[in-house]
């Protein structure tokens, strides 16, 4: 792997896009859900805003060193993790099994997280934090499922190579391979913190949970966490399944910026259907969410599963 | 910290704290500006007061446009909406909850009750006045206000944020032996009640 | 079985598996209560209501008697400023579900240094009570373990709901406002000095 300046360029400017991303995708929700209400709703760019404002409050109360940490933990996690996210086909960090790496990091953020918020001493955000880890254990399953099942299919470990794989007309792993499409976006839901899914940080209930004691520019960090997450998130479910949204060709600057635009596109549609669901529905409680979890996605993922490993042996 | 000496407090003819305005160089123009548009409650509700805000954050009056909306804890939150009497037990509370807030931070009055009583103006338990205690920066008058008087109040606090006069906050610091004796009157501070004393810069 | 251990003077019925209050007429219970002691009084009342007067000693017994009759609903304890005749009046309100009727339980006690047995040993809930009047009016209750500060915390003055309470006087002297001319407010706010 052998760094030229456009990745160098990269590097600085994928984060970059993918706050920008965040922050315009959380905007449009709240847009999106107030219409559902009907609501007038805030302005498009209000994320933006209340970032501005949370880096610019005067004060900011920290109760350790482990609460700054735990925050600019989150923080780069989430940077790290969107470095291996194919963006318009063409990842800054592409090596075979970076998925592997991927489904690691993507857990790092979380748990830095649960570091910081566990610094603060307040019962509300060690409840959220376990309501939080019993989560991940419920949707992991599935998932990882779903990756094994991904991996197996196009016979690699990298993102990248998935994405190139499914270059085409119809060649995209969710008609292949759309029960595993089907168990990761009910991942997904659980992944995003929407409801009925959003036990963690259930503000009338534990008080917006692991956030409860973050204030000023230490809330603002795990804001620009959550929006950068989502990016991370639905932009992996697109790699994975919906082609990397590549539609040009890749090697014009143009086609390139054609091909990122189209990927934002698909990643907000898969954010916009979470807060669809978001929407409607009202909260579980952690033993209903295990089952869910556990019960129709592990199957779905489970069938998908099999059904490549028997492909594979070539009985199929 | 000594109680008895004022820490460079300002009082006007009335005896009521004031404060000078800071001074804001562009970056500080530029927060407050973001601050007015994105203004987090914390929905304090004593009294009767709560039911006029469920149809101010809902599809009739949608606050959430003016990008307010309600906050779980006193951390993330930038107002203080108090709708309604406070008992002396209650006033523990709302100071406690105050200073857990960040700077800048603003206290919104909601009814009579919060000016001068209202209808508890001989009671032996709501204390009268809440600006003896916090720093109210806006009072809304009304028994009850209605979602519009409500509404007229964040453009106000808008106007005054953007423009640099709402400074509440720097009030109860620069005055704050003035506001402890106040407290001090009406209530006792418990040794639950904080580790250490609130630090005055 | 939690509840076959609980003292409980209802009767669950076997076949329902509900239970089944006792319905003992309130005049019958009124004639033993008379019968035991003395000094109690029984005042008519219309509807489906009953009263009696007994002296401050005897309110555990009488109340007691009427827990066993099926009258045992601890409803309240109020406690009523009789501050021309110098007095306190206590009154236990109970119930019975079989009967439906409500009791009304009064005994008279002095002002100055007002005192009362505690009826906790016969209904559990009056604790709570006993601590509100001791708080508000400043009764004391002998025989009640939990007779600390309740609802108003860091109260120094004297009890509130005394009629001698000087409300104005105090709401001046504590938060800081001046309320307006006592010679413009209405007649009942005047005192007994004021022209």
């Amino acid at each position: 792997m052998t760094f030229s300046t456009t990745s160098w360029v990269m590097i600085f400017l994928t984060p970059i896009l993918a706050f920008i991303l965040g922050h315009l995708f959380l905007g449009i929700s709240r847009k999106f859900t107030a219409r559902i209400h009907r609501r007038v709703g805030p302005p498009v760019m209000q994320q933006f805003i209340d970032v501005m404002k949370l880096f610019g409050k005067r004060e900011s109360t920290t109760h350790s060193w482990v609460q700054d940490m735990g925050a600019l933990f989150a923080v780069i996690g989430v940077i790290a993790s969107i470095l291996f996210i194919p963006i318009g086909g063409e990842a800054v960090l592409s090596f075979q099994g970076d998925l592997i790496v991927l489904a690691y990091l993507l857990v790092i953020a979380p748990l830095g997280m649960a570091l910081g918020t566990g610094a603060t001493g307040n019962p509300n955000s060690a409840i959220g934090v376990s309501r939080g880890l019993m989560l991940m254990m419920a949707y992991e399953l599935p998932f990882a499922m779903v990756l094994v099942a991904v991996m197996l299919y196009y016979d690699t470990a990298s993102l990248g190579d998935i994405v190139a794989a499914q270059k085409g007309a119809f060649n995209w792993a969710i008609l292949a391979l759309p029960l595993s499409a089907i168990a990761a976006d009910l991942s997904l839901q659980a992944m995003l913190g929407e409801k009925p899914f959003d036990q963690p940080v259930a503000p009338s209930e534990i008080a917006s949970g692991p956030m409860v004691e973050f204030g000023g520019k230490y809330l603002g960090m795990l804001m620009v966490w959550h929006a950068m997450s989502i990016v991370v998130e639905a932009g992996l479910f697109v790699d994975l399944f919906l082609g990397g949204g590549v539609i040009f060709p890749g090697d014009s600057v143009l086609g390139l910026i054609g091909n990122i635009i189209v990927w934002a596109i698909l990643a907000l549609m898969m954010w916009l259907i979470s807060v669809s669901i978001n929407t409607v529905f009202g909260r579980f409680k952690m033993g209903q969410s295990l089952k869910f979890y556990w019960g129709v996605p592990t199957l779905l993922a489970l069938l998908s599963l099999s059904y490549v490993v028997i492909s594979n042996l070539g009985v199929i | 910290m000594s109680e008895d000496e004022p820490t460079g407090g300002l009082l006007d003819q009335d005896g009521r704290p004031i404060t000078n305005l800071p001074e804001r160089g562009f970056v500080r123009k530029v927060a407050d500006w973001a601050s007015a548009r994105s203004m987090w409650l914390l929905w304090y509700c004593t009294g009767c007061g709560a039911v006029e805000l469920p149809p101010s954050f809902t599809s009739r009056y949608d606050m959430e446009r003016y990008g307010i909306g309600p906050m779980a804890t006193p951390r993330q939150a930038d107002i203080f909406l108090i709708t309604g009497y406070l008992s002396v037990k209650t006033v523990k509370r709302i100071v406690r909850s105050y200073e857990q807030m960040q700077d800048p931070k603003y206290v919104l009055g909601h009814g009579s009750c919060t000016i001068d009583g209202g209808m508890y103006w001989d009671s032996y338990a709501t204390v009268k006045d809440v600006g003896l205690y916090i720093p109210v920066d806006l009072y809304i008058a009304g028994c009850m206000p209605r979602p519009e008087a409500i509404f007229q109040t964040f453009e106000k606090l808008q106007d005054m944020i953007i423009k640099g006069e709402a400074v509440g906050w720097k009030k109860y610091k620069d005055n704050y032996s003035w506001y402890r004796k106040n407290q001090d009157n009406v209530f006792k501070r418990g040794p639950d009640w904080a580790l250490e004393e609130p630090e005055l810069r | 079985m939690v509840e076959d251990s609980y003292d409980h003077t209802k009767r669950k019925d076997q076949r329902t598996g509900t239970y089944k209050p006792k319905n003992i007429p309130v005049d019958d219970v009124m004639n033993e209560v008379i019968r035991t002691f003395s000094d109690a009084e029984r005042i008519e009342r219309k509807g489906k209501s009953a009263e009696v007067v007994v002296g401050k000693f005897t309110v555990s017994e009488t109340l007691a008697i009427f827990k066993k009759r099926g009258y045992d609903h601890f409803v309240a304890l109020t406690c009523i400023d009789l501050i021309e005749e110098d007095q306190f009046e206590m009154v236990y309100h109970l119930f019975s579900y079989g009967a439906k009727v409500h009791v009304y339980l009064k005994t008279r006690i002095d002002r100055e240094g007002p005192s009362i047995d505690s009826v906790i040993e016969v209904f559990r809930p009056a604790i709570t009570y006993e601590r509100e009047i001791k708080e508000m009016f400043g009764v004391d209750f002998p025989g009640n373990p939990r007779l600390t500060q309740f609802i108003l915390e860091d109260w120094e003055g004297p009890p509130p709901m005394l009629k001698d309470f000087d409300s104005i006087q105090y709401v001046q002297d504590h938060f800081g406002i001046k309320v307006r001319n006592p010679k413009t407010l209405p007649p009942k706010w005047k005192k007994a000095g004021d022209a």
